[in-house]
């Protein structure tokens, strides 16, 4: 079963990845950047990452630190969060696999978007 | 007759005559003034005397002529007398004037003429005739004389004039023929002739008597009634003369006087012009003075404002040494105005920006004497940073050398704050928003999709209400945060080559799903357009957004065509539906934030009001058009323009969501 690390503060939406993913892929959380540390054993095979999350580094802080790491810098990283299109660019130039927004995404899409890269 | 027994009887026949005469006039004066009587007096007694001469020359020539003479004097006298006593003696010598100047003149020298002519008679030498009118002849020449020499001594001229009438009358008349007749027929001795002279002599006395007395008599009532003849003594005549050299003197020393006083007044002129010009220039100076004292009050004006300013002030020379601050410098920078001048700025809050910075800026204004504006991090005394919008400006003296540096700087720090604070709000407001919406979002999707087990009809029913509004939900505040980004002004515009058919095709097919949902035909016709500067993100939305109002608000069944067309300046796009069309009351509202045609309202309840308002604010923002043409039940054609030139592109902060 491939892991999936889904870096999601809201409870509410973790429990949606939970009910939703979690039948097919073994399913790590974390909230903050040293959580993100402590979760990278095994490797994730796929990162799911939000942008805005407490303890002071955004989504962008992690992102960048796991394309720095050799051990992290081919995991693909898809960043899916309630910002707007905005950030998009950003997100593609700073690494990430692709960028969607929460509110314009299904579980349905979400679904084909992990297996198109995982 | 004895000469003395004559004599007596002459002297008591003139004294009775006198007598009678001052009694006679004394009569006729009777109950009038005394003016009268002297006026009466002084007329008979000249009578008297002239009839007496007369006589004398007409019968008793030597007796009576003596006679006359004997008369004559007392009688003057006698009347001077007269005069003295009721009318003083101012009167009784202008009498003596009047006499003297003519019959009293005349008597006294032809009586002592006559007595002097009659010496070789009475020594019988044979001719007395002839010495007694030689001598009269002498008389008349010298009575002239002194009737010329009294003339100065009258002053008004009207009594010069008829006092020399009166002796003309007597000198002249009488005494000229008198004297010629007599003298012509003493030498030729004719008797006949000497009957003529007597007849004459007998006419020219009483035209005299008729005469002479007369104006001696009118000048003498004028003096009686108080005219002043105006006489004056020798030594005034005399002393007059002197008057008359010492008035000429005068004149002279006056003409002399008045080229001075021409001299003066053309000096007072001079020095009148003179008192203008320095009047004229007193007004310049003052003028001046008030023009020191305008620009003083103006000067006080800026330097209180500039004092006083929220900005900071600065003046520095070409060094940069700072020569004076104003209070919100002190104020800003914590160093107070005492520790500022005489520093260099840079040495005191500067030294945060980079070197290239700070080069560029002494470039600008030292080499290239231009403003420099732009932004700068200082920092405060106690070492807080904060940054600011400097200008500085190069003052240039004559020579175009830099004088002075006046900048001025206003700290921004608290507007950016405020800025970013706002920028962190849509950035906030979007994420908090949109958090409880995506998860709503997939869990009402897991229940539909039979996650948790199949639902019921009504139950899935109830469900799809739900997904429905939320994601009309998920709209509102796409469209909401989109326009406050737009409005915000902060909105990027990065404009691309865009292949217009493409980007329309894109969108197309994008909502090619809800044309096929209704079952409507979508045509696109579109000129060859070559490749268009547009930011396609904001371009998109607009022909997203019409294209899903006319899927929305059309039957099913309809037909939407989108035909793209170009001419010099813009590409026109037109969407055109068979929709419901918007009734004509409201067509004028159609662009406003939120309004929904009331037509539509009541079919569809999707639609969140902004989907036209976005689409205006872009397009106008993009210096094109849009508007539209509708007829409620027939449908609708949107147009919009963009400029051929393309967009321009803009440095903003945001994007549309």
């Amino acid at each position: 079963m491939k892991k999936i690390l889904i870096i999601e503060d809201e409870s509410v939406q973790q429990q949606a990845y939970r009910l939703k993913l979690e039948k097919k892929y073994q399913l790590a959380f974390a909230t903050t950047a040293n959580e993100v540390l402590s979760n990278l054993s095994p490797t994730p095979d796929l990162i799911i990452l939000d942008v805005m999350l407490p303890g002071g580094k955004n989504g962008f802080d992690i992102l960048q630190t796991l394309k720095e790491s050799p051990k992290t810098s081919n995991i693909p990283v898809i960043m899916l969060t309630n910002l707007g299109e905005d950030e998009k660019q950003t997100a593609l130039d700073c690494g990430a696999t692709d960028y969607f927004t929460k509110t314009s995404t299904s579980l349905g899409k979400l679904e084909n978007i992990i297996e198109k890269y995982i | 007759m004895e000469a003395t027994t004559a004599q007596i009887i002459v002297l008591i026949f003139s004294t009775l005559l006198v007598l009678g005469s001052s009694i006679l006039a004394y009569l006729l004066s009777i109950n009038k003034d005394k003016v009268w009587f002297f006026s009466y007096s002084m007329m008979l007694i000249i009578a008297v005397q002239w009839l007496s001469d007369t006589g004398a020359s007409l019968v008793f020539h030597t007796y009576f002529l003596h006679l006359s003479s004997v008369i004559l004097f007392p009688s003057v006298i006698f009347c001077l007398f007269i005069v003295y006593i009721f009318n003083g003696l101012k009167n009784a010598r202008q009498l003596l004037y009047i006499l003297l100047t003519g019959e009293l003149g005349y008597m006294v020298i032809i009586g002592l003429l006559a007595l002097l002519g009659s010496v070789p008679a009475y020594i019988n030498l044979g001719w007395p005739w002839v010495s007694n009118h030689i001598f009269s002849t002498l008389a008349i020449i010298v009575a002239y004389f002194v009737m010329i020499s009294s003339w100065p001594l009258i002053h008004n001229q009207k009594y010069r004039i008829l006092l020399f009438i009166k002796t003309f009358l007597i000198i002249w008349i009488l005494l000229i023929t008198d004297t010629l007749i007599f003298s012509f027929g003493t030498f030729y001795s004719d008797p006949y002739l000497y009957e003529i002279i007597r007849g004459n002599i007998l006419i020219r006395t009483l035209i005299t008597i008729a005469t002479a007395p007369f104006i001696t008599l009118y000048i003498y009532r004028k003096i009686a009634l108080g005219e002043n003849i105006e006489y004056r003594s020798w030594g005034d005549v005399v002393s007059e003369s002197e008057h008359i050299t010492a008035i000429k003197q005068s004149q002279e020393k006056i003409t002399k006087l008045e080229i001075l006083e021409k001299d003066l007044i053309q000096k007072n002129i001079d020095l009148d012009e003179q008192r203008k010009a320095i009047l004229n220039i007193l007004e310049d100076v003052q003028h001046e003075k008030n023009l020191v004292t305008q620009q003083a009050d103006q000067l006080r004006k800026f330097q209180t404002a500039a004092s006083q300013s929220n900005e900071m002030m600065v003046f520095a020379d070409p060094e940069g040494i700072i020569e004076w601050a104003n209070q919100a410098t002190e104020a800003i920078t914590g160093f107070t105005v005492k520790e500022s001048v005489g520093r260099k700025a840079g040495l005191l809050w500067g030294k945060l920006m980079s070197q290239e910075w700070y080069s560029n800026m002494w470039k600008t204004i030292k080499t290239d004497k231009h403003i420099f504006n732009g932004e700068i991090l200082n920092h405060r005394k106690n070492g807080e940073k904060f940054t600011s919008m400097i200008s500085i400006y190069p003052l240039l003296d004559d020579l175009g050398e830099v004088k002075y540096f006046v900048a001025t700087q206003r700290d921004i720090t608290h507007e950016k704050a405020i800025d970013l604070m706002k920028t962190d709000f849509i950035s906030i407001a979007s994420h908090q928003l949109r958090t409880p919406l995506s998860a709503m979002k997939w869990f009402l999707e897991m229940l539909l999709v039979g996650d948790f087990g199949q639902l019921s009809k009504e139950q899935k029913d109830a469900v799809d209400n739900i997904e429905e509004s939320n994601e009309r939900m998920i709209d509102l505040v796409n469209g909401l945060l989109n326009i406050s980004r737009i409005e915000s002004g902060r909105i990027i515009i990065e404009p691309e080559p865009t292949d217009i058919a493409e980007l329309t095709n894109s969108v197309i097919t994008e909502v090619q799903e809800k044309f096929n949902s209704k079952k409507q035909k979508i045509a696109l016709n579109c000129e060859s357009i070559p490749l268009i500067s547009l930011d396609t993100k904001l371009i998109r939305q607009v022909i997203l957004n019409l294209l899903t109002n006319a899927n929305k608000y059309s039957q099913i069944d309809g037909v939407i065509e989108v035909n793209i067309t170009k001419d010099d300046k813009n590409i026109t796009f037109a969407i055109k539906d068979t929709g419901y069309g918007i009734p004509e009351t409201e067509q004028n509202r159609i662009f406003e934030r939120f309004f929904r045609a009331s037509n539509i309202t009541k079919r569809e309840t999707d639609g969140t009001g902004l989907g036209l308002y976005l689409a205006k604010t872009i397009i106008s923002s993009s210096g094109g058009k849009i508007w539209f043409v509708s007829r409620e039940g027939e449908g609708t054609t949107f147009f919009f323009t963009l400029p051929i030139s393309g967009m321009k592109p803009k440095a903003g902060e945001v994007r549309l969501g």
